[in-house]
């Protein structure tokens, strides 16, 4: 059994006043996939995007209780989120595709990260697309819109991050 | 329960209701039908005045000038007659025309240096001040047959010889229905001037200079000086605006001072214009009087730029929170930092309706007076050169000219509000072709 | 499906660092370019505070600085006519200030603002009609009493204070013409060609003064010159006086508020039916495709420049106004036509700001009152309206600032003086219009007529500021609501 890379203590989810969820304990293990399963509503986006501080960016949201990332208190007064968001990556349950070209939406992730060469991001988008199953379908058409394709999902898959899924496999 | 719908009480009852919501449904069609018919009129009551016919008189006869109308003239036939009837005037017609630099200097000039197109090699090394005077005009004389077009000619004839006078103007609507009436009141009034038909509104209008006299002036100043000053303003106030709606959009908690902040902007949109004025003219005129050069440009700028600020903040901040919050999200989850999440994700998005909303602040900037009194000029000669030139602008023309006890100024200030409203009514479109550029884009 | 794993890049080896198991660095860091961007942001915002402080600091400071000017007036009190003017045509009571009267003699006339002596009270005309003239009794010191008919009416002209022999630079002893002695007071400043003096005794008509001082320079003066005492103008009579007269230390801003208020007014009558109609018309009755057709006339009206309403309300509607309906009795500027064109300026802000209100009024609320039988009419008088008042009472009130605040119509059409007079066929001038007239002639930076108009202006922003915030907090109120 290894060590869990995510641990959730008296976790308490709160939008205004409202307490939203409650989660006494939960550990995420590293290096396997763990799926939250429930009714629609019941919180599982909320916990998810506690997780990456996603949920900062929403007026009135906050969190009491402890999430650790290996041992961080994610919500510890010296941390980041944009390190935490850098770090732990989000792929959304509805596709989230800028209005940019596919090779653009793909690369996004590593241009944050301030990489530039253009020989490397080539690199990455193709092995990022190939690794979504998406490079034969989309190859040609990597200067078009990504807006139509499925591919905008791939933003998050070249983030090189542990990933967070909010995907519903159906 | 059926005896009560049936009975004819309740029916006429029905039919009383029903006539009182026609009623209201046509009231409240008239009072949207009479700010039609205002606008209509206002812009009819304009046009009025911008065209009609005149009583026009002039010095010389300008049919007597040449054996062919002045129309059929080529420019060097033209130049021809300038030559003729104002030889005395020539060298200050053709540093007008075609000089540009300091007039002092202009006279220790060489042709070649100073005339701004072809001048013969004969000619191009000589100093106007060497010449006989007569070689001297014929010389100039042909450097404008050369250079100058056949309609500025025709202007400066009509300037330098024939010297139009108008005795009385009359409104279109007056023109067209009681030309009878014009008629005779020419005969007994103005006998010695002719009637015909003046379009007050004309290339000529544009493009001269502001002059005292209502047949002379153009509005080439006001024109030039309302494109300085919106040029400056957008410097100024559209990365302000941007600035200011990203600050309160993106990064602003919410605290007592953003709050103060919020609700100052709301209450500044609403502060009268002529407030703003006030303020600019103490701070930017007066007390900044060296940095700024008292009644500059920049000083008009600066004022309008605080007067539309509210307007770009507004509209930039709620085409900010058009932008999806999913594209918003989709940056930050990937650990965007805001800056970045803001200028690659947020801004080019809402850039559209940031343009439309900039727009919309600069076409009440074009329009403003009030702000500007005490800062622009009334009236003024020279073009503005620069940021810190004295200037006046389209309102304000439109503002003096309505303004003067001669009525002939009225017919100047019609010809002026249609220039000020076709600047207008471009950049509105300007901002709908963004704005519907802008949804179809979201779609 | 997403597959959660430890990542590395392909071909970029350098990004290890990014391994989870190295224990990832998720400190706050300090980022130089964002904090930069922040602070640049920040200062953007902050501007509109400055214009705001900007906006006050000069308003005040300028308004201080009137309220506390050394404002000096000629020395002047009235003197009686030989022959008496008029007289009562009944007897009048010591309160009285309608005064019925018939001139003695044909063609005579009163001067509006004129001083009048009736036995030994002086009193100033403050309306004049043919048969009554109105006045402020008991003026000058005297005491209003009761007259009987057929008292004389004496017009009375304002004869100036002068010094009756030439002062040198070392006399202290000022002769003043005949009857002004009492005007002035031991221990009093007075102006004398620039120069300020103390009176330090009264003497029948001889002064004697202390010479040069509040530091300005003693000169010789020679007979005839004026003399001038201190008039400062206080709040009270700022805000009481009916007269607005800088060149004789009058200030007033009562005929100013009056035409702000009427003109306003007018401006109302017109746009709240025009607008409420308007509105009414485009969210209730008009089908889309009118009202995508319509609704940009009132948004073109929105965008004509406040310049060409002025030449709108001076070339077509006081001429309209003229021919139609009062001929010659309609003064060529009038409160009248400013009025209306204002009030078709501000019809496009109730249309919008009404509309707004209508339709945030709920569905349901409508489809309720449907429901039990209400007509189309009902509907919109009984529940719409009611439910949408404190939005339309938020858009009236800001069109009042609006209208209030508007200048160049006024200036162009309304009328370049101040006048205190309620009918509207007569010119008057606005708070807005004096200021901009004021601030486009050529009166000296720092006197005393310059700095009046930063008073008016004061009260002009402090009146469009509430009605701003009272618009604002019901705005706010109803977006609480629903």
């Amino acid at each position: 059994m290894q060590s869990a890379a995510i641990e959730i203590r008296d976790a308490e989810f709160f939008y205004g006043s409202t307490r939203a969820v409650v989660v006494p304990g939960l550990e995420i293990a590293k290096n396997r996939i763990t799926a939250f399963i429930g009714p629609s509503g019941c919180g599982k986006s909320t916990v998810l995007r506690a997780i990456n501080r996603m949920n900062d960016l929403v007026p009135g949201a906050r969190v009491t209780g402890e999430i650790r990332f290996n041992g961080h208190d994610l919500y510890g007064p010296d941390i980041d989120p944009v390190e935490v968001r850098r770090r732990i990556g989000m792929v959304f349950q509805k596709p989230n595709p800028f209005p940019k070209s596919i090779y653009d939406n793909v690369a996004y992730g590593p241009r944050l990260l301030g990489i530039r060469d253009k020989a490397r991001l080539d690199t990455i988008v193709e092995s990022s697309l190939r690794d979504a199953a998406l490079w034969d379908e989309v190859k040609n058409d990597l200067k078009k819109s990504g807006t139509r394709f499925r591919a905008g999902s791939s933003s998050g898959c070249a983030s090189p991050a542990p990933s967070l899924s909010s995907q519903r496999s159906s | 329960m059926a005896n009560l719908i049936d009975s004819g009480a309740y029916r006429s009852q029905v039919k009383r209701r029903n006539a009182r919501t026609l009623i209201m449904q046509r009231l409240s069609l008239a009072t949207l039908a009479v700010s039609i018919i205002v606008l209509a009129l206002l812009l009819l009551n304009v046009v009025n005045q911008a065209f009609g016919l005149v009583a026009q008189r002039y010095t010389v006869d300008p049919d007597t000038l040449a054996e062919r109308p002045l129309a059929e003239l080529s420019p060097p036939e033209l130049a021809a007659v300038l030559l003729e009837h104002v030889p005395r005037r020539l060298l200050v017609i053709v540093r007008d025309n075609l000089y540009r630099g300091d007039p002092a200097a202009f006279t220790r000039l060489t042709l070649g240096e100073s005339i701004d197109g072809d001048v013969p090699e004969t000619v191009h090394g000589l100093l106007p001040t060497d010449l006989p005077e007569a070689e001297r005009n014929r010389i100039f004389a042909e450097l404008l047959g050369l250079n100058v077009s056949e309609d500025v000619l025709r202007a400066i004839i009509d300037a330098e010889i024939v010297k139009t006078e108008i005795d009385k103007g009359w409104s279109l609507h007056e023109s067209l229905l009681n030309r009878a009436a014009i008629e005779v009141d020419m005969l007994t009034n103005y006998p010695d001037s002719e009637l015909v038909f003046k379009s007050w509104l004309d290339v000529r209008f544009v493009t001269s200079q502001l002059s005292s006299r209502p047949v002379e002036t153009g509005i080439r100043q006001a024109i030039l000086g309302t494109a300085w000053l919106l040029a400056l303003t957008v410097l100024i106030s559209f990365p302000l605006g941007v600035g200011a709606a990203l600050y309160l959009e993106e990064y602003a908690s919410d605290n007592w001072f953003n709050r103060i902040i919020e609700t100052n902007i709301r209450n500044l949109a609403g502060v009268p214009s002529i407030i703003y004025g006030m303020l600019g003219l103490t701070v930017f005129v007066r007390t900044f009087e060296g940095v700024t050069g008292g009644r500059s440009i920049v000083s008009g700028a600066l004022t309008l730029s605080l007067l539309i600020l509210p307007i770009i903040i507004i509209s930039a901040r709620e085409a900010l929170r058009a932008v999806p919050s999913s594209l918003r999200e989709a940056s930050y989850g990937l650990g965007a930092t805001r800056w970045q999440t803001l200028s690659r994700q947020l801004l080019p998005s809402a850039l559209p309706g940031i343009l439309t909303g900039a727009i919309l602040g600069l076409s009440r900037a074009i329009g403003e007076t009030a702000p500007l009194f005490g800062i622009a000029a009334t009236f003024i000669n020279t073009d503005p050169t620069g940021p810190g030139s004295r200037f006046t602008v389209l309102p304000m023309q439109i503002y003096a000219w309505t303004g003067q006890p001669d009525e002939l100024f009225r017919f100047n200030a019609s010809a002026a509000i249609i220039v000020l409203m076709a600047l207008l009514l471009a950049m509105n479109s300007a901002a709908i072709y963004l704005r519907n550029r802008a949804v179809n884009q979201r779609v | 499906m997403q597959r959660s794993r430890s990542y590395e890049l392909p071909g970029a080896p350098s990004l290890a660092v990014f391994e989870v198991e190295d224990g990832p660095d998720l400190s706050r860091r300090f980022r130089p370019g964002e904090a930069l961007i922040r602070a640049v942001l920040m200062a953007c915002g902050i501007v509109s505070i400055f214009t705001t402080v900007g906006i006050v600091l000069v308003l005040a400071g300028n308004t201080v600085a009137f309220f506390q000017a050394r404002a000096w007036v000629l020395a002047r009190q009235p003197v009686a006519a030989s022959e008496p003017l008029a007289q009562l045509t009944t007897a009048i009571e010591d309160h009285t200030i309608s005064l019925p009267f018939v001139y003695l003699a044909d063609g005579s006339q009163f001067n509006n603002q004129q001083y009048l002596l009736v036995g030994s009270e002086i009193m100033r005309i403050t309306k004049r009609g043919t048969s009554t003239i109105e006045v402020t009794r008991g003026m000058k010191g005297t005491q209003p009493a009761a007259y009987p008919a057929g008292t004389a009416i004496t017009p009375m002209t304002e004869d100036l204070a002068k010094a009756a022999e030439a002062l040198p630079s070392d006399d202290t002893s000022l002769r003043v013409s005949t009857g002004f002695g009492h005007l002035f007071t031991p221990g009093e400043e007075i102006e004398v060609d620039a120069e300020i003096m103390r009176v330090s005794a009264v003497e029948g008509d001889t002064l004697t003064v202390e010479r040069g001082v509040q530091g300005t320079v003693v000169n010789n003066h020679t007979a005839g010159a004026n003399i001038a005492i201190p008039d400062p103008v206080t709040f009270g009579e700022f805000i009481s006086n009916t007269l607005w007269q800088p060149q004789s230390g009058e200030f007033g801003i009562l005929p100013l508020i009056t035409a702000t208020l009427l003109i306003s007014g007018v401006a109302l009558a017109v746009a709240i039916p025009l607008g409420l109609g308007a509105a009414v018309y485009l969210s209730e009755y008009a089908r889309p495709g009118v009202r995508n057709a319509l609704k940009p006339t009132l948004e073109v009206l929105a965008g004509i420049p406040t310049v060409v309403y002025g030449f709108f309300a001076l070339t077509f509607v006081t001429p309209t106004l003229r021919n139609l309906l009062f001929g010659a009795s309609l003064n060529s500027l009038n409160m009248l036509a400013a009025g209306i064109t204002v009030g078709v300026l501000i019809t496009p802000l109730i249309s919008s700001m009404c509309e707004d209100a209508i339709s945030a009024v709920p569905r349901s609320l409508r489809e309720a009152s449907y429901a039990v039988g209400a007509t189309r009419l009902e509907t919109t008088v009984k529940v719409v309206l009611p439910a949408a008042v404190s939005g339309i009472s938020a858009g009236i009130i800001l069109a009042m600032s609006r209208a209030v605040g508007e200048t160049m119509v006024v200036l162009l059409a309304a009328g370049a003086g101040p006048n205190f007079t309620f009918d509207l066929r007569q010119s008057a001038e606005t708070m807005a219009g004096h200021i901009a007239r004021i601030s486009t002639g050529d009166i000296s930076y720092g006197s005393l007529d310059y700095t009046s108009i930063f008073a008016v202006g004061m009260t002009l922003f402090v009146s469009t500021l509430a009605l701003n915030i009272v618009s604002d907090l019901i705005s706010r109120r109803l977006r609480e609501r629903y």
